[in-house]
């Protein structure tokens, strides 16, 4: 249970709205490490109950931080002036902070190293310095109105210097503009920012914006800035969004970011940098669907028809998790700046520093890394610290990959097990033990990691499991049993879920499922000639299959329907169950209707049908592919069939139920002659190959 | 003018084509105005729908064929409300636990409760009068009962059952129901115990030639299409009801599908079979012929595609060890049997799978991976 406990508290800190209060949040949880179970739970319901409210509590513990640096901040400005500010000056800005604590105190804990060394100009920021440029390309663009997209999206995983980098450039690319700026007061974001050239939004009630709706809030920010131009010409960066897991606040949102994006191209708009921090969560226990409960990713938060003008009308920058290297400098940066805590006071030796860098490294988390850092630093760099700390994040594709194909590093998947299962004994001894079995901790690790969203993963483990496999044997055939088999488990765990085993079950159930696969991967590889070139990943397509399943029923539901209203006054009427109606009437009805001598009659009524009516649920020939990417379709709106007009005609022309058959006699039949073959090559033709293979057997 | 299989439903008793001796039964019930809970099970096509709904006609008389569609609401503990269609006449209604998902053990008593707790009037004499002034149908017994028609019974859950049983003492004085199920398999057993059973079974070879010559002879139009000869017309009807494994109702749906699509149908002409069973049968060729990783990978696709049209899996893992077992035949394998048996015991195991699990497309995968395996095995060796 022990790792189950760690994980929640993991999912409830990735959840937070990404702000700068964020930080100031973490650290405090962070701090109560011990807390009670009790406490956790009620964090943890607080997220799914509101999100407001969870955000209202950051804004109480950001408000007094704050203020702290609302007074630094003030003095500063009296001093500066109103001289027109340099990129260094902005910089001093930041530091500023920084100094002062210095000369307060030795061990100031009312700034945390987040704060402290937040970078203060593009070259302090541990991004990839092609990212960086690309990014400022993109900005410049917006900026001096090179292009026609008005939305940039950066997106990555939580810490990796979205937001800052974000702010950065803003300022930059502005300063670099040089252009005199009059005051303008926006209602809804934070203006009592450090910085002068961003406006960014906030999502909590002021007393001024107290009668406006949460709803719309986000709508009429977007709407307020669309007169920061010209002359006062502001960057809007939108860190932190509104609640979006409630449907309507997620709708508004999307509304007014497309009429953003939809707005006469005549009229200039300040550039929008959007930050979505993406992270995967399934707290509803192995419903395995994708939705933004479960999966906050760009796709979800912009729907479909937003994401279709990518590219046209907006850009996306995609960050990945820090890279070692850079988070590495970073740290170092930090050590040397606060060194005469950690040699002085402390008394750390160097060398120690450096294996204590060199392990947080890997984390990909800038942010955590640096509390983690900090928190060492001041209080417990002389106990072992082995359990603490952000496990290395794992998307789905890495963890499908480390069970299929094996683990690369067997090192850090030592040092992530020992993490994860709180294990206070010490390197050396135990690795010799734990050394031959690699795949079983690689397993371990990734069984934590994805345990909430087992369902989900045991379907992608299905749909990329022959990606390793050249020829049949009889390990294929032990590996999808085994699937089977933690199939068949899993159910049972939903079962007892009330007895609280379930989590128990569940984890049973899916340590079966990524060792089996495992061990007949190994298996499969030994035996297999195939060169290790690594195929695609692809995800399940459980829920394309659901949607499309969802679609057949509705149709099938509609069908009998139709059937109903046209055999009950006949007083024909028999109930056939949906099975029926998919395998017998669905397809025999089309068959019969598309035939050859209903063709000639609805010619001679002067029906045009172009293509084939479809039969009920569509032909099997239009196969579901498993996506690579990650698309979205939105229940929005499904469109519907279209030759539905065509049907309903040659249904009253077949079933005489319309003015059109009342004519001719039912029993008059209409063919003498043979039909000529007519020429209707295109009948084949299904309207529903959006993204089909046809089938070829 | 409907379809042929609508059209040429028989409606009363006397006009029912095969198993006289159920009809003569039911007749005979019938004419006494009084029967208990009815558990009416068979394949599908086999004529189960349509003799309940004779019965009940003979019973009731032609009221109640006029049916009406109402829609009623529930409102679940949840909170949801829950909107379903209930078909119903003055004298029977039909419910469909379908339309209730997991909330059928609360729709069906209080649907139940409402409809026994009501002494039901007795039309029947009133409205065959109106209907029919002339004949004087002979319909005075006490009648005071309702119909309860539950179609697809066997998708009860536990729960509704249980709760049917008890439902179906308390107000046997005004209810009667009538299950229909394909098989009797998932009904608990007190449900079967204070039911009577009816089994129907599908129609012989030569019942199902007899009802599609008989629909022929009423088509004029249709029959010239056909061949004159009764050996020929024969040969066809039986190669219909073969194809159709003596469903009935498909095989009507078949022959009329097959005259609408051919100027003449002789003994040549292709059945035109359902669609997915050929996609089935094609599957299977392609597994069997080709066991290779990639024709697994199809494998899945078209797997996924099956089930999204609804075809339940269990019926799918059926046909393609059916569609093995005939292969096999034709492959060139040194130990048939072994194979066929290894085929039948993997299946059997992946059946019961089927049932534990709830993503039925890990097993389906997993029994079409095994038999490659299998065949592969044998036809190296």
């Amino acid at each position: 249970m022990v790792p189950d406990r760690r994980r929640r508290k993991k999912l409830s800190r990735d959840d937070a709205l990404l702000s700068e209060a964020d930080v100031v949040m973490i650290a405090s949880r962070e701090s109560s490490m011990v807390a009670s179970d009790g406490e956790e739970r009620h964090v943890k319901k607080h997220r799914k109950a509101d999100l407001n409210d969870l955000s209202s509590n950051i804004i109480s513990l950001d408000s007094e931080d704050e203020n702290g640096q609302m007074m630094i901040k003030r003095t500063e400005v009296a001093e500066v002036s109103q001289r027109p500010r340099k990129v260094s000056e902005i910089a001093r800005l930041f530091r500023k902070p920084q100094t002062l604590s210095r000369s307060n105190s030795l061990i100031d804990n009312s700034v945390t190293w987040v704060e402290k060394y937040c970078p203060s100009e593009s070259s302090q920021l541990c991004i990839h310095e092609r990212k960086i440029s690309e990014l400022r390309t993109q900005i410049q663009d917006m900026v001096f109105d090179r292009t026609n997209s008005r939305l940039l999206v950066l997106s990555g995983p939580s810490g990796c210097g979205k937001s800052v980098s974000a702010k950065i450039l803003c300022e930059e690319v502005m300063n670099s503009r040089r252009r005199p700026r009059g005051e303008l007061v926006i209602e809804g974001y934070d203006h009592e920012n450090r910085l002068d050239n961003v406006v960014q939004y906030r999502n909590w009630m002021t007393q001024t914006s107290s009668e406006m709706s949460s709803v719309t809030s986000f709508g009429e920010f977007l709407e307020s800035c669309k007169v920061l131009t010209m002359n006062n010409l502001k960057c809007v960066v939108v860190e932190e969004l509104p609640n979006l897991h409630h449907d309507d606040t997620l709708k508004a949102f999307r509304k007014s970011i497309l009429e953003w994006l939809d707005l006469d191209a005549k009229i200039k708009l300040p550039p929008l940098i959007l930050c979505i921090t993406e992270y995967e969560v399934d707290l509803e226990n192995g419903t395995g669907s994708f939705s933004l409960e479960s999966n906050f990713k760009t796709e979800f938060v912009l729907g479909s028809k937003i994401i279709g003008k990518e590219g046209k009308q907006w850009r996306r920058i995609k960050f990945n998790p820090v890279a070692k290297r850079y988070l590495k400098r970073c740290l170092k940066r930090i050590a040397v700046a606060e060194d005469t805590l950690i040699s002085s006071i402390k008394q750390i030796p160097r060398q120690l520093v450096e294996q204590k860098i060199e392990k947080l490294g890997g984390t990909g988390d800038l942010r955590n890394a640096t509390i983690l850092f900090e928190y060492w630093c001041k209080y417990c760099s002389s106990l072992n610290d082995e359990f603490l700390g952000r496990e290395s994040a794992l998307n789905v594709f890495h963890s499908i990959g480390k069970i299929i194909y094996g683990t690369q590093h067997p090192e850090d998947e030592y040092e992530t097990y020992i993490k994860r299962a709180h294990e206070f004994r010490s390197l050396e001894s135990l690795q010799s033990d734990l050394k031959p079995q690699t795949d079983y901790l690689t397993v371990m690790n990734v069984v934590t990691e994805i345990l909430q969203t087992s369902s989900m993963f045991h379907l992608n483990l299905l749909e990329n499991y022959l990606s390793i496999a050249s020829r049949l044997n009889e390990s294929l055939a032990r590996l999808s049993d085994t699937l089977s088999i933690s199939d068949d488990l899993q159910c049972k765990s939903y079962f007892s879920y009330s007895f609280s085993g379930g989590s128990l079950m569940n984890e049973i159930a899916t340590t079966i499922a990524c060792l089996g696969t495992r061990m007949e991967c190994k298996n499969i590889k030994a035996d297999s000639n195939k060169s290790g070139s690594f195929l695609s990943m692809r995800y399940s397509r459980d829920g394309k299959y659901k949607k499309k399943l969802r679609r057949i029923l509705q149709e099938t539901a509609d069908f009998a329907a139709r059937r109903a209203t046209r055999l009950i006054p006949q007083g024909r009427y028999t109930y056939l169950s949906a099975f029926e109606l998919v395998s017998c009437d669905g397809f025999y009805e089309c068959a019969i209707l598309n035939s050859k001598r209903l063709l000639k009659k609805s010619e001679q009524s002067g029906i045009r049908r172009g293509m084939n009516i479809r039969r009920l649920g569509g032909d099997f020939k239009n196969l579901m592919m498993a996506d690579t990417e990650f698309k979205v379709d939105d229940d929005e709106e499904v469109d519907m069939p279209v030759a539905s007009k065509t049907r309903s005609q040659l249904e009253e022309l077949y079933f005489g139920t319309g003015a059109l058959a009342q004519a001719d006699d039912s029993d008059t039949e209409f063919d003498t002659d043979p039909i000529v073959n007519s020429d209707q090559e295109n009948m084949s033709a299904d309207e529903f190959s959006d993204d089909s293979l046809v089938l070829q057997l | 003018m409907s379809l042929w299989a609508d059209k040429y439903r028989p409606r009363t008793l006397s006009e029912l084509d095969f198993h006289p001796k159920i009809s003569r039964q039911l007749q005979v019930m019938a004419s006494s105005g009084e029967f208990p809970h009815l558990l009416v099970y068979g394949p599908p096509g086999a004529g189960k729908k349509t003799r309940v709904l004779a019965t009940l006609r003979e019973i009731y008389g032609a009221g109640t064929e006029r049916l009406r569609v109402d829609v009623k609401a529930f409102n679940l503990p949840s909170g949801r409300k829950l909107e379903f269609n209930v078909i119903s006449s003055s004298f029977h209604l039909e419910i469909t636990p379908s339309d209730m998902g997991n909330n059928d053990r609360i729709v069906i008593q209080d649907l139940l409760k409402e409809i026994g707790q009501i002494e039901s009037l007795d039309f029947s004499r009133f409205e065959n009068a109106v209907m029919s002034p002339n004949t004087k149908e002979q319909n005075s017994g006490k009648k005071k009962f309702k119909v309860v028609i539950i179609n697809e019974a066997e998708l009860l859950t536990r729960d509704a059952q249980a709760a049917l049983r008890r439902t179906m003492e308390k107000y046997s004085a005004n209810i009667r129901l009538i299950l229909i199920c394909n098989s009797t398999s998932n009904i608990i057993d007190p449900i079967k115990s204070r039911t009577l059973p009816i089994r129907i079974a599908s129609p012989t070879t030569s019942a199902c030639a007899g009802v599609l010559g008989m629909i022929l002879r009423k088509e004029h139009h249709a029959k010239k299409a056909f061949p004159d000869d009764d050996e020929q017309r024969n040969i066809i009807f039986k190669r219909i009801s073969d194809a159709s494994e003596r469903n009935l109702r498909m095989s009507i749906m078949m022959m009329e599908a097959m005259y609408m699509n051919h100027d003449t149908v002789s003994i040549t002409t292709p059945i035109i079979k359902p669609d997915w069973a050929d996609v089935l049968h094609e599957l299977v060729t392609g597994i069997c012929k080709d066991r290779s990783v990639s024709r697994l990978q199809q494998a899945r696709s078209i797997l996924y595609e099956l089930l999204a049209h609804a075809i339940p899996a269990k019926l799918l893992l059926k046909k393609l060890t059916m569609t093995i077992w005939d292969f096999t035949g034709t492959l060139d394998i040194k130990n048939k049997s072994e194979v066929r048996k290894a085929v039948i015991s993997a299946s059997s195991i992946y059946d019961e799978r089927l049932s534990l699990g709830s993503k039925d497309i890990f097993h389906l995968e997993g029994f079409i991976t095994k038999v490659m395996v299998i065949l592969e095995k044998s036809v190296i060796n």
